[in-house]
Formats: structure tokens, sequence, C-alpha cells
């Protein structure tokens, strides 16, 4: 599933190891971390005090989601295909990994948000 | 019950007023009393009259929307008991609607004293008695017979009762009488005894209700009134029908006519030594706008003590009198008995949080859950419930405050233009903080936090969030009361 | 200090983030530590000393030269743990203390053959015991099969009539326990002048003056010891052997690597091992071609040339066309600068790569098998007689060595039958 999504916008890559090893597990990690992160700012801060809980809160949080997504990619490609450097389609996994964070973090907010206490409105 | 409250001349509608910031505030009342103010002036452009009027207006319309199924929470609660108008109860045998005001027309009427009496078409002996008994001197304005009715008795007594006399044909008391049918329903007059509208209705209402014609439910049912005897001074106006220096005089004359005439279950006996603050000499009118006094606000407790007392409470006529812990001109809530104390005060500090909440707290922090949960960013500034609410807590009740504080006694116990922590002026919330850590008292982040945690809580029971909002107000203000704790009752 | 809080907050974050960025998340694939560099625990000569040798050693033969020269050669391999240890055996081990130099020297002057006849099999179990454990155990022998003197007096036609049979089973039954223990043998042969005297299959002396006798090496040891010890001796010895082979226990090679960029032909297919997946498009004018890595050596030496490779390596693919195009070695791929990190580190684990074409493909899936059979080499057979009794039957010739190799080799035979075995599934 990961892989089609993936594959969709860069295309493939010879390398069976991302399709092998990268794609579902940076997806899937991804799509975890996003979830815990969206779960630790509704419903941990969220719920515990008013003070991470504004629309500004929520951004930085994205903005750092956003970094973990690209950066997770980049990591974990450049592990797996043991490359010393970022090549372009590790960029554009990473651009791709970066996107599926943003709409999961997105799509997380607006249902854990619910459960939050402080920040139920935020961002929406 | 029913609770029917006549509220006669400018002092009964101060008092009003004062009840109305009572009851928005949670005083103590029975859980099914209905209060039915009639408001009794011939004249109709009274200032007091019309602020008593806005209150009770918006009263009724916050009260509306915040309890849509018609039942408060508690007792306490604020907006707790219903106001409704005479015109919209239901009149058995009243062939005339009366419309749905708290003030309804006294007398078809339009004119002097002299029309009123049809002096024109009076034979000469009629008219010579008439010159003995009214000043027909030549002032135009001050001359008895030439006094311009709507804006009322000014002070005369001997006019008003005149008036009054014809109340029993006027469609309000026809459509009141047919109103009347239950047997718990209770009567109270509020009335001055020094005015010239009060004194007069007063006794005319009571005989009116005590005659033996009357229909039994009236006859039997359980009646009180708080009379109200002066507690201020006007300056001096020339140009004034209104004499002040016969208010004392006046007084005397009715309390012995009240002695052997007036059979009430509970009668209330209130009054003050003027103080330095002089009111101003208008002969009624939209120029009659008197501050508010401490005195009015008790005189609006014994409304509230009537109604608290329980069918079995009355035995034969009683009277009461208020007297204060001590004879300060400057009063703050330790001066007063435990009774007002636990019934009336308590309730104000929380309504003040609240007021505070609502007016200060919210409208800066609109970007917050708990708000955007309640719509308040778009309706806090257009929505009727909402507009209403903030032009009652911010600023009739606080005018009300302002206004006993500015008086003389000086009745001054809450300090709205600091922050929460200084609201309550005996009692300064102590904040024991240390290296920024620590109890701040009520911050805008104790707030935050209390609203956040109770406004979801109140999503399931309350799901309109006008209803949602009161009740929130209500538990805010309750967490800033835990807050304060105790005050002290000890005088020193 | 709800600042104080934020930036607290904000501080833990951007740690978490660099720490997700900084450590490897990627399971960690079984990384090539670089091959552990084989070492020989000891290198063990043991120099056949029973009487039927001495002809060897007399006078100047190139035995003498060939073994002095493998055993000073022998001593110079390296990596070894342990100093080279020299030993004299017929009937009985025993060790020679004397060292290299003192060996070489006693092989031109003291009579060292003076040993009782003994038995092949027998010498083959006490050089076994040092083939174990990473030692390498080298054999010089005539090896030439015989039953002890009793049984010949007994029957002078015993070595003909049951070489076969008893004694092929003997040796045999010894070579079987050692690649039971995975040990490997490889065998040399050379030739030398031979003077003294020769025991025919009957027992029976003659006496030769410098005619050619054919004599034997035997390296014996665990694969990768072994691999080392003939590559090595293999590059320093000057005297060629006249023939080799090599007697393999490593197991099957089934594994491989698949390369995706490497000599790849075709567009659209994708390596995913063991399948190549979207084989579509492929025509014969349009074929696709990919590569395989695979580590072939623990092979025996010839098995690993491209010439045995290319003639041996069986392709079958069902219905479908696909051909071996190209064997290289590892060291001959070119282009490899080119290679991402992990078709270079395939590489680095590979011998040899392998390209096959895919030509036409009918199926949806066609399953490809390659093999590469056992296959010994045979010149023992024409360097093998029966009868020695006459200079003409025997010339360059041993008794009874088609049965010794028939033995070893049927020990080595068994099982397997393939030096390699690959699967893969072409899928369009």
């Amino acid at each position: 599933m990961f892989t089609a999504l993936y594959e969709l916008f860069i295309g493939k890559n010879p390398d069976p190891t991302y399709r092998n090893a990268v794609f579902t597990s940076v997806g899937t990690l991804t799509l975890l971390i996003m979830l815990v992160l969206a779960a630790l700012f509704y419903l941990l801060l969220g719920r515990w005090r008013a003070v991470f809980h504004r629309t500004s809160h929520w951004i930085l949080t994205l903005v750092i989601a956003l970094i973990i997504g690209f950066s997770l990619a980049i990591s974990y490609a450049k592990d797996a295909t043991g490359e010393p450097s970022a090549d372009s389609y590790m960029y554009g996994f990473a651009g791709v990994n970066l996107l599926w964070a943003l709409i999961v973090f997105v799509g997380a907010s607006a249902l854990f948000r619910r459960g939050s206490v402080y920040a139920r409105h935020t961002p929406f | 019950m029913k609770l029917f409250l006549f509220a006669i001349g400018g002092t009964g509608a101060r008092v009003l007023r004062s009840l109305t910031m009572l009851l928005a505030s949670g005083a103590k009342t029975p859980a099914d009393l209905t209060i039915v103010p009639i408001l009794l002036d011939m004249d109709m452009q009274n200032g007091d009259t019309a602020r008593a009027l806005d209150g009770v207006e918006l009263y009724r319309t916050i009260r509306n929307s915040a309890y849509p199924n018609g039942k408060a929470p508690d007792t306490r609660a604020f907006f707790a008991a219903p106001m409704q108008s005479l015109g919209t109860l239901q009149s058995d045998g009243a062939q005339e609607r009366i419309g749905d005001s708290f003030l309804p027309q006294l007398t078809e009427h339009q004119g002097t004293f002299e029309t009123f009496l049809n002096v024109s078409t009076m034979d000469d002996i009629d008219r010579e008695l008439l010159k003995t008994l009214y000043d027909n001197s030549a002032r135009p304005t001050s001359a008895e017979l030439k006094l311009d009715l709507s804006v009322g008795f000014k002070g005369n007594p001997n006019i008003g009762s005149v008036v009054f006399n014809a109340l029993e044909d006027a469609p309000l008391y026809r459509y009141f009488v047919g109103a009347f049918n239950n047997d718990t329903d209770r009567i109270f007059i509020i009335s001055s005894i020094f005015g010239g509208t009060g004194s007069s209705g007063f006794p005319q209402l009571v005989k009116l209700l005590q005659d033996p014609s009357q229909k039994t439910p009236i006859r039997n049912a359980r009646k009180g009134a708080v009379t109200v005897m002066p507690y201020f001074a006007l300056d001096e106006n020339s140009q004034s029908a209104i004499d002040q220096n016969r208010f004392n005089s006046k007084t005397k004359a009715a309390l012995s006519y009240y002695q052997s005439q007036i059979h009430l279950d509970s009668l209330y006996y209130i009054g003050d030594k003027p103080g330095a603050k002089l009111y101003a000499n208008v002969e009624g009118g939209a120029k009659q706008t008197n501050n508010a006094h401490v005195v009015e606000m008790l005189a609006a407790e014994a409304v509230l003590d009537f109604a608290n007392r329980s069918a079995g409470e009355f035995a034969g006529k009683t009277y009461y009198e208020y007297g204060l812990r001590r004879d300060d001109r400057n009063l703050n809530l330790v001066h007063f008995a435990d009774a007002t104390y636990q019934n009336v005060l308590l309730s104000l500090v929380r309504f003040s949080y609240a007021s505070k909440f609502y007016v200060d707290y919210i409208p800066a922090n609109l970007r917050e859950s708990f708000a955007k949960s309640l719509n308040l960013p778009q309706q806090l500034g257009t929505g009727t419930y909402y507009v209403a609410l903030t032009k009652f807590m911010g600023d009739l009740y606080r005018r009300w405050l302002a206004e006993m504080a500015d008086n003389d006694r000086r009745f001054d116990p809450f300090n709205f233009a600091t922050d929460f922590n200084g609201l309550v002026r005996e009692k300064q919330i102590e904040t024991k903080t240390f290296m920024g850590f620590g109890d701040k008292g009520i911050t805008d982040s104790f707030l935050l936090n209390q609203a956040g945690d109770i406004e979801p809580k109140l999503m399931a029971p309350y799901p309109q969030p006008e209803a949602r909002l009161m009740h929130l107000l209500m538990a805010v203000a309750d967490r800033c009361t835990e807050k304060l704790g105790d005050l002290n009752r000890q005088l020193v | 200090m709800i600042r104080t809080r934020f930036s607290l907050v904000l501080l833990l974050t951007f740690g978490a983030a660099w720490w997700f960025s900084g450590c490897n998340l990627a399971p960690q694939e079984e990384t090539p530590t670089a091959p552990k560099a084989d070492t020989i625990r000891q290198i063990n000569v043991f120099l056949e000393t029973s009487a039927s040798m001495n002809g060897y050693l007399r006078g100047s033969t190139e035995f003498k030269d060939i073994v002095s020269e493998l055993v000073t050669k022998a001593a110079q391999i390296e990596p070894v743990r342990q100093p080279l240890a020299l030993y004299t055996i017929d009937k009985d081990l025993k060790p020679y203390s004397g060292g290299v130099n003192a060996f070489n020297e006693g092989l031109a002057t003291t009579p060292l053959a003076t040993g009782k006849s003994s038995e092949l099999h027998r010498i083959f179990e006490q050089v076994g015991a040092k083939a174990r454990n990473g030692e390498v155990a080298l054999l010089i022998s005539d090896c030439v099969l015989s039953f002890p003197d009793a049984e010949i007096r007994k029957n002078p036609e015993i070595n003909r009539t049951d070489a076969s049979s008893v004694l092929k089973n003997a040796i045999n039954q010894q070579f079987a326990q050692l690649r039971k223990d995975t040990i490997s043998a490889s065998v040399y042969a050379f030739e030398s002048a031979f003077n003294g005297t020769y025991y025919d299959y009957q027992n029976k002396k003659q006496t030769l003056n410098g005619e050619k006798r054919p004599f034997y090496v035997w390296a014996i040891g665990k694969q990768r010891v072994l691999t080392l010890f003939n590559q090595q001796l293999q590059e320093r010895l000057n005297a060629k052997p006249e023939h080799r082979l090599d007697f393999g226990a490593g197991k099957t090679v089934t594994d491989y690597d698949l390369f995706f960029t490497l000599n790849r032909q075709g567009e659209n297919w994708e390596a995913d091992k063991p399948a190549i997946n979207n084989l579509k498009k492929v025509k014969p004018d349009a074929p696709a071609e990919f590569a395989i890595g695979v580590d072939l050596s623990g092979l025996p030496t010839y098995a690993q040339t491209e010439d045995f490779l290319t003639k041996n390596l069986v392709v079958s693919a069902g219905n479908a066309r696909v051909k071996l195009v190209k064997v290289e070695e590892r060291d001959d791929v070119k282009d490899t600068e080119r290679l991402k990190a992990n078709e270079s580190r395939m590489l680095s684990e590979s011998s040899h790569v392998l390209t096959f074409r895919v030509s036409q493909l009918f199926d949806a899936q066609t399953p490809v098998t390659i093999t590469l059979p056992v296959r010994y080499d045979t010149w023992y057979v024409g360097q093998s007689t029966m009868d020695d009794r006459t200079p003409e039957n025997r010339q360059g010739k041993t008794f009874a060595l088609e049965h010794l190799m028939n033995g070893v080799r049927e020990a080595y035979e068994t099982g397997a039958g393939s030096f390699l075995k690959l699967s893969i599934t072409l899928n369009q």
C-alpha cells in the first residue's frame, strides 16, 4: 500500500530495497509517529493543562512532525541502501513522506481533537 | 408558586431593579418561584422605571435562552427564578388584553389632575370644595390641580389616592384578578411611604385586596409588603413640586394610618438616615434616575425573604425591620447579618466573578477551545442572548454596584477595575509563588484551565451553547469562589 | 512561566527529531563483516617413508626437488598460527624434529624411506586426524594401494582381484568420515625419476633406474583453509603438477544476489529476489538481461574457472527462453564505480557475476533453476594400471589408482550432486 503511494509520485527505484525494506517501514513508522505526536499534543498535553494548545503551538508541532517525516525518510533510505549521501530519489521520497506526514498529522488532529480538552478547536 | 409583585412608583421600580440583580446572581429563592412583577406608575417615562424595566426585560431574554426547558438547575443558579409579565398569564373573565409589559397602563387618562377629576363638568359647589382641598394657585406647574399626571404625583399622596381609587376598574387590575387562581400564590407590594405614587397607591391597593367582595384566593393569599421610609435627601429645587421637608411628617402620618388600616401577613419596614449625597429633585419623567442605594437592595431582599418563607411560617400580622451589624457609612460584606450574607451577598460574589469572566476574560480569549466550542467568536458580539448577557453583566449589574458604591451610605464590595484576585475588596486572594512557580490565585491560565476542563463536561447535558455558557459561567464562578475561600465575618 | 515550559517542549521535540534523523532506524542488513581473514592453524607435512618410497630419494630425482620446494614454500604460507610441522609416516607416525632445512638436507643425504610397507587407508586415517580444526595436512606418497605383505604371500593376486572392492572401500570409508566433518581434499600429481626397488602388485622386487614414476601430494583440510592453502601454494610453487583434482566438501551454493543495474538490459523489470517481476515486454528483439552474483570461492578451483562455468552451468527455464550470456569473475566486472552502495556490497560478497538473457516468456510465472552439476576430472583413469609388473604397463602409471580415486570420489559425491543450485522466478 505504501509502495503504491510512494511510487505514484516518485516512480520505481531499481533497487528492490526500497520496496522490500524502506517504503512500508517508513510509511508505517511515519504513520505511528504522527499519531503519537498528535496524541501527545491533543490527548496528553491537550488534556493536562492549557499550556501547549494554541494554533501556534499546533503549527510548531506540525513543523516538527514534518521535519521528522522528512529526515526519517532520508535517514532510513540512506541506511537501507547504504549510500553515504542522499540522492535525488531519496529527496523525492522524503518529500512524499513529508506530504504523508502532513496528511496523517492533520487527519489525526481532526480525529484526536475531540478527545482533547484545551485543544479541542485547534486549529479548526 | 407565583409571587405577584406590585412595585409602586419610583421607589418600587428601584427596588425591582435591585431585585432583578439579586435574582440574576442566584440569591436564594424557592424552587418553584415565579415572579410576576407589576409596575404601577402613572409616570410611564420615569427614568428609574425605565432602568428597572430594562433589567427585567434583559433578565427574561437571558433566562429564556439559558434554560431552554424553563427549569433552572438549582435555586442558586444565575437567573434561576423566572420573571413573567402579568399579560402573559392566563386570566379568567378578563375582557381586555393588557399586553406583555411589566408596566401596564394604570389609567388611560392623559393630562392634569383637574381634567382627571372632570372639574369643568362639576357644579360650582363641588368645584369650590375641591379648591379648599387642593392647591389651585396661579403657579402653573406646582399647583396641585394643575399637575400633569403623566409624571406621577410628585410626592402628593392626596392626589395619588384619588387616582388609585379608580384602580379597581382599571383593565390591569381586572386582569390580575382573573389570573390569580391558586391558593399557593402570594402577593407582595413594594412602595415608599414618603413619595407620591407609592404612598398613595399602597393603601388603596391593600384596601382593594382586603375588600370582602374580593374573590377568595386573593383574600386568602399570603400578602406582604415592604415599605421604604425616607433614605435620601433631595437638593433644593424651588421649581419642583416635591417638598422633602414634608417627607418625615408624611411618613409619620402614614405609619399611624397603616397601623390601623393595613392588615397584611408580613410588613417589612426599611429606611435610613439620609446621607450627604443629595438626589436631584426632579418631578419624575426621564430625568428621575436616582442612584441605586443599599436600602433598595435590602428592600429587594425583603421580597425574597417573604417568598422564602414556607406557608406554615405565617402567624398573623408580623412586622420586620432591617438592622445592620454596625452603623458605618461605608459598608462592606461583613456589615450584614448572616442571613443576608448567606442568601444574597455570597451570590453577588459568585455573580461578580462570572461577570468579570464573561465580560473581561472571554472576549480576550476567543481563540481558546471552550470559546470556539461555544461559538463565541461568532456569537459574542451579535447573538441576542450574548449581547443581552454582556449588557446585563457588564453594564447593568456593574452600574448598579457602582451606584451603590458611589452613594451614601456607601456599599462597595467589588472592584472590577483590578484583576480577579482583587475583585472582592474584603479579601485579596493570596498568591504563593516561588521563583515563578506556585499558586498565583485566579490567573488567566487558571481560568483557561478551569474553563477548558469544565466546558467539555457540559457538552452532553447542555448541547445548546446558550445553556452551556450559563452553566460554564456558574461553574467557573464556583471555582473562583473556592479559590477565594471563606471571608472574614468578624467586624473589626 | 508558560514561556519557560514552551521552550522546554520545543527543546524536547527538536531533540527527538535530531535523534530520529541521527540513529539508524532501518533494520540492519547483515553487513558483510570484512570477510574474516582465514587463518591456517598449522600446516602438517607427512612424508610417507615405507620402503617403496626409497627409489624417489636415491640419486638425482625430481621428487627431492619438488618435495624440498614444496615443504619450503608451504612453510612460507601465511597467515598460519603455528609453524609448519613435519612427520614421517609408514606404519607409524613419527614427528620430524629437525625443522625444514634439516628435512631438506635429510632428503638428499639420509636414507629416510626405510619403513615397513603401510596400508594407504591407515595413513589417510592418521593424516586426516591432522587436517581438522583449521589445520592442513599435506601427504606425499606414491599412492600404491596394497594389501599387507602377509596377505600377498597367501594370495599373490589379491591386490589385483580385491583392490576394487576391499581397498577401495577402506579408502572410501576414510574419506566419507572426513567429508562428514566437512573436510575437503586436493590431489596434485607429479612425476619423478625412480632409482631403486619397486614392489609390484605381487610384492616382487624390481630394480628401476631412472624410470619415471608418478607420485602424489594430497592436501587435506577444511574447505576455506584448503582454498587459501592451494591458492598460495600454486602462486609460490615453481614445480607445476601434472594434474590436479579437488574433492570438495562444500555445501551446494544456493544463495545469490540479484543485481538491479549491473549488466542490466530492459527497462521495466524489477529485481525482487528471488523473483524478477514485470517482464511483460520481453520479446526476442527486446530481451531482458539480468545479472546475479554468486560466491563460488568454496568450490574446487577448477570449478571456479570461467571456462568450466560456461560449459557446465545448466539453465532450466521451463516454457521460457533464458540463456547464460556471460560469466565474469568479480575483479573483471567493469563500471563498478557507478554502482550503488547496495550493489557494490552485493558484488563484494560475490566471487562471480553471471549474466542471463530472457528473450521469451510465455507463462505468467516461470521458475528458473540454474545448476552446476558436480564434475570431477578423470585424468586418473588413464594414470591407473592393474598390472605393474612390466615397464610398459606401469609407465607413468600407478597401480590401482583408479580404485583409490573412485573411493575418494564416491565419498564426496554423495548427496548434493551440484556445486550450485539457484532458483529464480520470472514473473510477467
